[in-house]
């Protein structure tokens, strides 16, 4: 195998970071007297970003979640039902249309939003799966806020640390999406300090934060 | 967004891993926990490779439910992630088969170059770079997919795909070729870098 056509190949691991030591040690030497290949890592390079960046579709994992775990629970019960097999089903009722009929509100709302595409904000998702969502009643509606999504890895006590180091509390959140509302924790403050901001922008395990309407 | 360091990578699966042992206990917290973390992770490569929410969540959903009644089954020799993406490729292919329309199908190719992207900015190439990507086949793309968005190794998208290293080398090798015909200004600086390698 040639020079260029080992470097070729080495290229992807070196631009997503999981190349040998040993092998980035000789494709780096490579690099500084091939123009050729260095043009192709610069390449591959925006193809990674291309890849990497998140897309704009708003998700509703907890909605999804709430479904698979119904599928669950019916087909453990239906396993344990294997005893009685003629058992009729205990209940074709009006909840159970309710049930299939937000499903489908869910699932056709999730649909527009893909391909849409475009709304990272939209209104609150409807009223059957705002119980997380929903600020806590009696927090003043009309104060400053910042609307903020950390990274997935990011834990419960950094995301205490980043509050903490920033002056704000949670309001309310994460929404299905991931969003946080965070408040001054001086609840009387007029406006989100300008440093409360740049700390979380400064911040690499923040991946969004703005000024927000709750 | 950069790759996760390989330190990064592995105190996630630590997590990962302990999250699973909860799941193979029945542990329902333990388990909708998990299950958020890789509803994002997979609703990325399955939002694009099937164009559509409802599917991807379909297949988000029957990989899930494999790995709560497979958690126990999980031996450890791999990462979490990989493991969990395997199943989710194989769920992909499987749901893409069963609708035979042009759903996943890699728009022919065309000899045509898409666009000349002499000075687009950052934004649009990738726009173009991720059009250009529906021309590929499947495998290609997946490949991609694996290597540059979730940052895994030669080895480990051997593993998810189920071949032979040297298959995921030849996917990538085709498709990063079929990208740079679709895109001939992908490397940048206009026709600079091309008129360089032939000195
Ligand atoms: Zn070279």
């Amino acid at each position: 195998m040639n020079e260029h056509a080992r470097a070729h190949d080495l290229l992807p691991w070196m631009v997503n970071g999981r190349i040998e030591a040993r092998d980035a040690a000789w494709l780096e030497s490579h690099l500084d007297g091939c123009a050729r290949c260095r043009a192709e890592l610069a390449a591959q390079q925006r193809v990674r970003d291309a890849i990497a960046r998140e897309p704009t579709v708003e998700l509703a994992p907890q909605a999804a979640f709430n479904r698979l775990w119904k599928r669950i629970e019916d087909s453990h019960a239906i396993a344990s039902n294997d005893a009685a097999p003629v058992a009729a089903p205990p209940r074709a009722t009006r909840s159970e249309r309710t049930g299939r009929w937000l499903k489908f509100v869910a699932l056709a709302q999730a649909a527009a939003i893909a391909v849409l595409c475009v709304a990272l904000w939209r209104s609150p998702p409807p009223a059957a799966y705002r119980t997380v969502t929903d600020p806590p009643p009696g927090t003043g509606s009309n104060g400053p806020v910042v609307k903020a999504i950390f990274d997935d890895q990011v834990r419960l006590a950094d995301v205490k640390e980043i509050l903490a180091a920033s002056g704000l509390v949670v309001a309310s959140g994460p929404s299905e999406a991931g969003v946080y509302t965070l408040v001054p924790r001086d609840a009387g403050a007029a406006d989100i300090p300008p440093v409360a901001l740049a700390r979380l922008h400064a911040d690499p395990r923040v991946r969004f934060a703005e000024p927000g309407a709750r | 967004m950069a790759a996760a360091t390989t330190q990064q990578q592995q105190a996630r699966d630590e997590g990962d891993r302990r999250l699973l042992a909860r799941v193979a206990g029945g542990d329902r917290e333990a388990f909708r926990e998990l299950y958020i973390v890789y509803h994002r992770r997979l609703a990325r490569f399955l939002t694009r490779l099937t164009r559509r929410y409802e599917i991807a969540e379909e297949i988000i959903n029957d990989t899930l439910w494999v790995v709560w009644r497979k958690a126990g089954d999980f031996r450890g020799d791999s990462r979490v992630s990989t493991w969990i993406m395997g199943i989710a490729y194989r769920r992909a292919l499987k749901a893409l088969r069963a609708r035979s329309h042009a759903l996943a199908e890699a728009v022919p190719i065309e000899n045509e170059p898409l666009v000349a992207p002499d000075e687009l900015g950052a934004a649009e190439t990738s726009e173009w770079i991720l059009l250009a990507m529906r021309h590929l086949p499947t495998e290609q793309r997946l490949a991609l997919e694996f290597a540059y968005g979730y940052g895994h190794s030669c080895e480990e998208i051997a593993l998810i795909m189920a071949c032979p290293v040297n298959t995921v080398k030849t996917r990538l090798f085709h498709a990063r070729a079929k990208l740079r015909d679709l895109l001939p200004g992908l490397a940048g600086g206009g026709g600079e870098a091309s008129s360089g390698a032939n000195t």
